[in-house]
């Protein structure tokens, strides 16, 4: 008897220690939970939909399968059978900082690390898919011919930081370097699939745009100006930090017109103009020459200002603009291809000086 | 004769000192097998055991060398029940003693249930986001999902304990068979082609090349497996292998007698009848410097059964206690920092459900009242013993002096 109670506490015992089949229903999950992600910082797979993209390919670009960590892999052959890899990496969160993600792939064309105040002078901003993204060119200074390049530009946006990655040898990543950034330019987000399917550009994740004239600009949000949108200009869904976002119906992935608002005088004029500098890869300049750069501005019964920053060497263009209404600043910006920009130039302005602030 | 002996042996208070110094060295060495092992492993092995076992290197022969922290707390509660018992006064109760000695048996049952019935797990939200389900922190489960129904998704949940490889799990409501090719604890991708996943012939695991790797063990890191199964059909016949991974970003697809299924390696998920939406996660910050002033969570909680619906604020010490659970504020990515990057701001919140919370309160209180009794009883006796002395010593005759 007593062997039978010990036989049957063992039992017992041992059938603690394994875990049940559980069955279970459960609401489905939301697809807007792209934002969410586990340890963002540990480089951690996001539990949310897979991101998406569309591209156009240029040419002599052959694709590679994509798998689940790159949506998108290309190779470029060179003279002398060299090759380049071109590579499309979405991680959930902020995948890692871009000083340690920049000094990684310096070592890895051998190059020395550098600080985060050098980081900001490598930054040049680069239109992503209609977005604002940062470039980082990695180039060797001996010139070997095996010296390898890596061009890597990365988008942050929506929770999912977009690695775009050009490594070979640097001649070739150098010839291709026009290509690269046509190619980033001509990306498109949240398409169907990934695929070379060019102009399958499916829509932002935001849907119909207010085309209408005088219509406010984002229904819902009594926080925003009203103001004119013309008729060219197709409302898209705003990044993190933007009130609003705006591109040319014939120039999408040319230009872009962005609305964002911050408290106060955001940083001080100063700061406000070299910020826009540096996002061009221009040189900053100083409090003496700030007069002669900001035009005075009225808008909406506000006072404001706003600069014309052409970069020639990239071919960009910004025409930004800031109007203090009470105590938050309203930033319009024009960012582009330096013809798009000449061109939308006087709708802009325009834009920006019927803006009407709540009281 | 034996039942007096045994009844000596577990009412001995040397038994008390031996089991408490044991408990010392164990948490001793319990402590330094942290850095070895981590803290969860270190808990299952010694303290949530009855034994702590070492295992003969290269063998699966294991052999007990020390009293794990189950049998030495056990020991020690029937050590407290017996002493009680055999020194009882029959004749006169002492309810101090027995508050005294029911507070400390209620704080070790309660520590034992707490340790069997608490689950902890947390619930991550990105700014708008609405959840019913907690995740754990490390564990996993292979979910088969059946989303062919529109309004909920029918989930087989299988945990990670149950992948060993060689095994081929069925359940009454799955058409197929799952045969465990292949379980790592902890993967990673890699770069080109390895033959550690060769025989993936279906979903999209097979375009990603994974290699196994040494668990992790910090409190900082997790695992994350990858599992390679072969399906089954009733008929036994291979339906074909596909590989699913905490990595991989989307389940993979099954279909099987013309049903679709979703095969996902994951964190294993708790529902909840009631849902959570961050409204807001503010991580404030002194002005100027780089220290936290703040971190808040502000929830929307949404119970569909009450058609209850109201706004919380979550944060540091101030956590919200709801349907038998209760959240703090755990882990926050909204600083300007992120905003600036043009993320999403999240906000991790703990999810505690602990059924036993009470138990130690009340154990307190119990021991709290058998000391007040206890020792107010020997303070009135010493009293009445002083008075009487004194009285006593006030009806003899002073001595004359000589």
């Amino acid at each position: 008897m007593n062997r039978l109670a010990l036989a049957g506490l063992l039992g017992l015992a041992a059938g603690c220690g394994r875990e049940e089949i559980r069955v279970y229903e459960a609401p489905k999950d939301q697809p807007a939970a792209a934002g969410a992600q586990a340890l963002p910082d540990l480089g951690q797979p996001a539990a949310a939909a897979r991101p998406q993209l569309t591209w156009k390919l240029p040419p002599g670009w052959q694709e590679r399968p994509a798998t689940a960590i790159r949506v998108g892999h290309f190779v470029v052959a060179g003279p002398g059978n060299q090759e380049a890899e071109v590579t499309v990496i979405p991680l959930a969160g902020t995948g890692g900082s871009d000083l340690d993600n920049v000094n990684r792939w310096r070592a890895q064309v051998n190059l020395p690390a550098i600080t985060a105040e050098q980081l900001s002078r490598l930054a040049v901003s680069v239109p992503i898919g209609g977005f604002e993204g940062q470039l980082y060119d990695l180039v060797g200074d001996s010139y070997e011919a095996n010296d390898q390049r890596t061009l890597a530009a990365i988008l942050r946006r929506e929770g999912t930081a977009w690695f775009f990655k050009m490594t070979g040898p640097a001649k070739l990543v150098g010839d291709q370097k026009g290509a690269f950034l046509e190619f980033l330019r001509t990306v498109q987000f949240g398409g169907a699939s990934a695929g070379t399917g060019a102009g399958t550009a499916a829509a932002a994740s935001s849907p119909a745009p207010p085309a209408s004239a005088a219509a406010p600009a984002a229904s819902g949000d009594a926080g925003l100006p009203r103001w004119q949108v013309p008729e060219h200009w197709q409302a898209q869904a705003p990044g993190a930090m933007q009130a609003a976002r705006f591109v040319p119906r014939d120039a999408a992935g040319r230009a872009e017109i962005s609305v964002a608002m911050l408290p106060g005088d955001g940083g001080g004029r100063l700061a406000n103009v070299n910020r826009w500098r540096r996002q061009l890869g221009l040189e900053p300049i100083r409090e003496a020459d700030l007069a002669t750069a900001v035009q005075p501005l009225q808008a909406g019964g506000a006072a404001g200002y706003w600069v014309d920053l052409p970069a020639p060497e990239s071919g960009r263009r910004m025409v930004a603009a800031a109007v203090q209404v009470g105590d938050r600043s309203w930033f319009y910006k024009l960012t582009g291809e330096a013809a798009v920009v000449e061109r939308e130039k006087p709708v802009f302005l325009q834009f920006v000086q019927t803006a009407a602030y709540a009281p | 004769m034996l039942l007096d002996r045994l009844l000596a042996f577990f009412s001995s208070l040397k038994l008390t000192v031996v089991c408490l110094a044991l408990a010392v060295v164990l948490v001793f060495i319990g402590t330094l097998a942290q850095v070895q092992l981590g803290l969860y492993e270190v808990q299952a092995r010694y303290f949530q055991s009855f034994f702590v076992y070492w295992q003969l290197p290269g063998t699966a022969v294991r052999i007990p060398v020390f009293p794990g922290g189950y049998l030495i707390g056990g020991v020690l509660l029937i050590n407290l029940f017996v002493s009680y018992f055999t020194r009882l006064d029959r004749q006169r109760l002492h309810p101090g003693l027995l508050l005294i000695h029911f507070g400390l048996a209620a704080l070790m049952l309660g520590q034992l249930w707490t340790d069997l019935a608490q689950r902890e797990s947390v619930m991550r939200l990105a700014e708008g986001e609405t959840k019913s389900y907690s995740e754990s922190l490390r564990r996993t489960e292979l979910a088969v999902i059946d989303p062919s129904d529109p309004q909920v998704d029918r989930v087989v949940a299988i945990p990670e304990s149950r992948l060993r490889p060689g095994t081929t799990l069925t359940h009454p409501q799955l058409p197929f068979a799952i045969r465990v090719q292949q379980f790592w604890v902890n993967s990673a991708p890699v770069r080109g082609s390895t033959n550690a996943t060769a025989q993936v012939t279906q979903g999209t695991g097979r375009q990603t090349q994974f290699v196994p790797r040494p668990p992790v063990t910090t409190t900082d890191e997790r695992n994350v497996p990858t599992a390679i199964l072969e399906l089954l059909d009733r008929q036994g016949r291979s339906l074909g292998t596909w590989l699913v991974s905490d990595w991989l970003l989307e389940p993979q697809a099954v279909e099987v007698e013309g049903r679709k299924y979703l095969l996902a390696l994951r964190l294993a998920r708790y529902y909840k009848p009631f849902s959570l939406t961050l409204l807001e996660a503010r991580h404030d910050k002194y002005k100027g410097t780089d220290i936290p002033r703040n971190f808040s969570s502000r929830v929307r909680v949404r119970q569909p059964a009450t058609g209850e619906d109201r706004e919380v604020l979550i944060y540091m010490n101030n956590p919200l206690r709801y349907g038998g659970f209760t959240f703090y504020q755990y882990q926050m990515a909204a600083d300007e920092a992120v905003r600036m990057r043009g993320q999403k701001p999240t906000s991790t919140l703990q999810v505690v459900q602990n059924p036993g919370w009470l138990m130690p309160y009340l154990a307190c209180t119990l021991v709290s009242a058998g000391l007040l009794w206890q020792f107010t009883g020997h303070l009135f006796a010493f009293l009445r013993e002083r008075r009487a002395r004194l009285n006593g010593r006030a009806a003899t005759p002073r001595p004359e002096p000589a």
